[in-house]
Order: structure tokens, then C-alpha cells, then sequence
């Protein structure tokens, strides 16, 4: 049985990024720090690892999840032996057919409940995961290098205003509960 | 002499014929003639990217105290809607209710940190409080469908004072209640997030924020999936031989693709404290600092739930009249799929039993 590789990261091997240059140069001749130099950020450009990554997951899926059609065909096989015996007479076309998409329907949900389809996913879903972050990581410097609004800078935006919208609603709950007491009292008083 | 040869061949030229007929009869469709939820409403009130409306259908009442009901965050509350004789909503006033609905609209990455708490105590108690201002009443009717009755159960154990009966609709209560169930074509969603860890379902929130619409989609997809992938050259090609068939399957087409994106806060709760954890029942679930109590709904409870939804595996509904407080519980079986039950030709059924049931209380 195929066993999918646990969740990792790409192999440190591969390339991450392009070699900062100035900070190689600066650390061999032990050069003293520039404030006005370009910095290392600016030269990152987005790693291939984690697409790498995510490529190979997709492969090992596809690897994994191929058995389920010789599945499919050993059960379409023997289910349209077993209405040809009950009925009599070959099924039909159409027959053949409802056979088909119901075992294949049940094949391909077993799979997806399976131990196997679980750690397809778990491994997808953690090299997805590294994809975004690269691409993120690299369009949010770059979105930097060009003073527009990052996804950081938007996030953050979106927490405060999210913060000032509790507070609002919180108020207005006081108000309104405010704006109660004095009819509550108004009308208690009247009953006394 | 039929022959099995002769056999296939007429087979296969009865299925070209009628696919040239669904094809023809599709490529005289355009996308205006296929609209949902056309029932007239108007915008009573709206709070951030959340809208309240009201069903404008005029119909005798047989309950006097507005229904207020609640969708899913996954999937659009149009389905309650679909078509004019396929509509929930316009049953339901027809049978005699004052029928308000919350549409959770489009999140977008702004709406990022709304969660359990921000839906129940902002929205959902917002949208009532003006309900019960509008009608100078101290509680409103409130019915939840499947993740809309989870927040109307966790709205009702907070605020029972506001709620005079609480309806629910195909809604999970015990999330492991699947495990008993053993049924392959049931409960996936259950298997698929228990299947992997609390830490990874932050990884998936924190890489990608929102939960998309797509990826939703792409789940439900895998509940059926060869159907799924097969809708396109058999379904469409057997609905394409009758017109109403085909808009029919159009509109559900197009109710299929307009898919929310989940807010990222409220989907780890969802999740973590819900699908994995199973919170809600055990008592421990707790939202804006408050732990829900199923206890504390006292009020009358209608629950409904069906034999055949394969989303909602059935024992996950079933449990909810061993933990609410309330002394007047009523259950009942419902025909029809999860989403089946509310576009059937025979909704007008549902709603009568919903109104005969409110109309008592």
C-alpha cells in the first residue's frame, strides 16, 4: 500500500532564493553595515520550493487514487455478471450505465473516507499552504517596493475596524438599554 | 433480431438524439431567463455587509408573531427561494406567517474576524431587535436551517427571552453523532475534518483566510462525486428534453455557483469547536465569553430533520430533544434531501406543518 509521506517542507537542498550577494560579500570581508544600501529583502524573489512541493503531492494523489478505477471495473464486472445471471440476459446500455455511475459513486466515496485520502489531504493541504505563504511572502514585498497597501497592512486595518465595530454595536446595546430604564420606571410608577 | 451490437447502437443514436434536443433547447437560454429568488422583498435593514429582509407577499395571518429565518453561512439563502413554485419562503408566508430572512451576504476578506460571536450578537440580535421594534413585540419567532439553526440554537441559549419558538431545520447537533451511523454516502464532511488535526485546520485559516466559496464547493462536490462530475453529459442531458426541467437545473446550477466565502474567524469555530470538537453538546462551547447552554432554551422547539440527507447525517439531528430545557419539544421526519427538502414541489406541506405547529404556540 502507497503510504503518503508525512507533511513536510521542501528538501533544504533546494534553492530558496537568490543569493543575497551584497550580504555574502559584506560578511566574507567583514565590510561594516550600510543604511542606505539595497537590502536583502528587495532581492528575495519567491521561492519554487513550495510549488515543487505541491506538484509532487498532486502526483502522489493521482498515484494513489488511480487503483480506484481497477476497483471500479472489478465491481462494474461483477454486479453486471450478477443482473445478467438474475435477469436473464445481458443488461443494456443504459443499464450498464446506472451500473456504472452508482459503483463508481461508492468506490470513489469510500476512497474519500479512507486512511490513505486523509494524509493525501493533510499532505495538500500543507503544501498549499507553503505556496500561498511564498507567493504572499514575495507579492507583499514587492507591494512594499512599490508603496501600495499589503495584505499585512489591509489585515491589520481589518482587525481594527473590526474592534471599533464591537464597540459600536456594544454601545448602542447600552443606549438602548438605557433608553428602556426610564419607560420601565415611568410605567412602574404609574402602576404604583 | 436484436442483437446486443444492434442493441448499443440504438442506445447510443437514442442518446444523441436527445442530447442534439437538450443542446438545442439550452442554446436558446440565456442567463436572464434563469433567475432565483424572485419572490418580491424589501430591504428592511442592514448591518455592515448583512441585509434584513422582508418577504413583500401579501396572505392572510395565522401567526401573529413575525418569523425570522436564519441560513447558512455556506451557501446562499436564495435556495430557500429558488422558484415561485419551488419557494420556502413564499410557502410560508402563504400559510400564513410574516416572514423576515437574514442574508449573511458576500464576506470578504474585511469581514475576516467575524466570528460565532459577531454573527449571534451583532447580526442575528440586530436584525431581531429591529424586527421587534417594527412590531412593538418583546420576542420574534426564530428558524434556523442547517448552520443557521446551530447559530439560531447558540442565539436561542443566550437570548431566551427574545425568542418565542424556535423552529429548526435539518440543523446538526452532535457532530459525532456520524460515527454510529456507518453509512458511506453520509456524514463526509464529519470524516474529512476529524480526519485532520486542530493545528492544521489554523494552518488552513491562517494561510488562506476566508474559507472560498470554491473550496466549499469542492467538499460538497466530493460527497457525490462521480454524480457530481457526471451531472453535465447525463443529468443536463435528460433535464434538456423538457424546458421546465432545464430551467429548473439551471437555476440550482446558478444557485450552486454563488457561493459566500466563510468568514475565517467563524469557520475555525465552526471547524474546531464544533466539527472536531463536538462542543456545542457537551456544554463547552463558548461564544463572545458566554458558554451555551442548551438548557436555557425553554422556549417551544420544532425540529425537523430528514432520513435521506447525506450532509446531515440524521442521529446528528435527532439527539437536540435530550439537551434543550424546553418542556414542549417536537420532532419531526421531513421527505427529501438536505438542500431537497426546501426547493420540492411539495414545500407547501413543509410550511403547513411548520404554521400549524407556530399557529399553537
Amino acid at each position: 500500500m502507497k503510504t503518503f509521506a508525512a507533511p513536510t517542507t521542501a528538501p533544504a537542498a533546494w534553492p530558496t532564493a537568490l543569493v543575497p550577494v551584497l550580504d555574502e560579500i559584506r560578511s566574507a570581508l567583514k565590510l561594516p553595515t550600510f543604511s542606505d544600501m539595497p537590502g536583502r529583502d528587495l532581492f528575495k524573489l519567491p521561492s519554487p520550493a513550495p510549488l515543487f512541493g505541491l506538484i509532487q503531492v498532486a502526483q502522489e494523489y493521482a498515484a494513489i487514487s488511480a487503483p480506484i478505477w481497477i476497483k471500479a471495473s472489478e465491481r462494474f464486472l461483477a454486479e453486471a455478471k450478477k443482473q445478467q445471471e438474475a435477469g436473464g440476459k445481458p443488461p443494456d446500455s443504459g443499464e450498464l450505465l446506472d451500473i456504472w455511475n452508482n459503483v463508481l459513486d461508492l468506490t470513489m466515496m469510500e476512497f474519500n473516507r479512507s486512511n490513505e485520502f486523509a494524509r493525501a489531504q493533510q499532505a495538500l493541504l500543507h503544501a498549499a499552504a507553503a505556496q500561498r505563504r511564498e507567493i504572499g511572502g514575495a507579492v507583499e514585498r514587492l507591494a512594499k517596493a512599490v508603496d501600495m497597501p499589503t495584505r499585512t497592512e489591509m489585515t491589520d486595518v481589518y482587525r481594527r475596524l473590526h474592534e471599533l465595530n464591537r464597540e459600536v454595536h456594544a454601545l448602542r446595546r447600552e443606549i438602548r438599554a438605557l433608553r428602556r430604564e426610564p419607560k420601565a420606571a415611568a410605567s412602574s410608577k404609574r402602576k404604583a | 433480431m436484436s442483437t446486443p451490437l444492434t442493441s448499443g447502437l440504438t442506445q447510443l443514436a437514442s442518446y444523441s438524439t436527445r442530447a442534439a434536443k437538450a443542446a438545442t433547447m439550452l442554446s436558446k437560454i440565456r442567463d436572464e431567463d434563469v433567475e432565483v429568488a424572485t419572490t418580491p422583498r424589501e430591504v428592511v435593514a442592514r448591518i455592515g455587509g448583512r441585509t434584513l429582509y422582508r418577504i413583500a407577499v401579501d396572505a392572510p395571518k395565522r401567526v401573529k408573531t413575525p418569523v425570522l429565518v436564519v441560513y447558512a453561512m455556506v451557501g446562499h439563502w436564495t435556495i430557500l427561494d429558488l422558484q415561485p413554485d419551488r419557494s420556502f419562503l413564499r410557502n410560508l408566508v402563504e400559510a400564513g406567517c410574516e416572514v423576515y430572512v437574514l442574508d449573511w451576504g458576500h464576506p470578504t476578506a474585511a469581514d475576516q474576524f467575524d466570528d460565532f460571536s459577531d454573527l449571534v450578537d451583532i447580526y442575528m440580535d440586530g436584525f431581531v431587535d429591529v424586527i421587534c421594534d417594527r412590531h412593538e413585540i418583546p420576542s420574534v419567532n426564530l428558524l434556523g436551517v442547517c448552520q443557521g439553526g446551530v447559530l439560531s440554537l447558540i442565539y436561542a441559549s443566550l437570548y431566551p427571552e427574545k425568542i418565542r419558538n424556535l423552529t429548526t431545520c435539518v440543523t446538526p447537533v452532535d457532530f459525532h453523532a456520524d460515527k454510529e451511523h456507518d453509512r458511506v454516502d453520509h456524514g463526509f464532511m464529519n470524516v474529512w475534518i476529524r480526519n485532520i488535526s486542530p493545528e492544521e485546520v489554523d494552518l488552513m485559516i491562517d494561510s488562506f483566510g476566508n474559507i472560498s466559496g470554491e473550496v466549499g464547493g469542492a467538499f460538497f462536490s466530493m460527497m457525490t462525486p462521480f454524480r457530481s462530475l457526471s451531472k453535465y453529459c447525463l443529468t443536463l442531458v435528460d433535464v434538456g428534453q423538457d424546458k421546465e426541467k432545464l430551467l429548473n437545473f439551471l437555476r440550482m446550477e446558478k444557485w450552486l455557483a454563488d457561493r459566500p466565502d466563510h468568514t475565517a474567524a467563524s469557520a475555525r469555530q465552526w471547524l474546531k469547536d464544533l466539527y472536531q470538537g463536538n462542543k456545542m453538546i457537551n456544554g463547552e462551547l463558548e461564544v463572545g465569553g458566554r458558554r451555551v447552554d442548551l438548557k436555557n432554551i425553554t422556549m417551544p422547539v420544532l425540529n425537523l430533520y430528514t432520513e435521506t440527507d447525506h450532509i446531515i447525517p440524521p442521529p446528528a439531528s435527532v439527539v437536540l430533544g435530550e439537551k434543550v430545557g424546553s418542556k414542549d419539544y417536537t420532532q419531526d421526519v421531513v421527505s427529501g434531501g438536505h438542500i431537497g427538502v426546501f426547493v420540492s414541489r411539495d414545500g407547501g406541506k413543509l410550511c403547513g406543518k411548520i404554521v400549524d405547529w407556530l399557529e399553537k404556540r
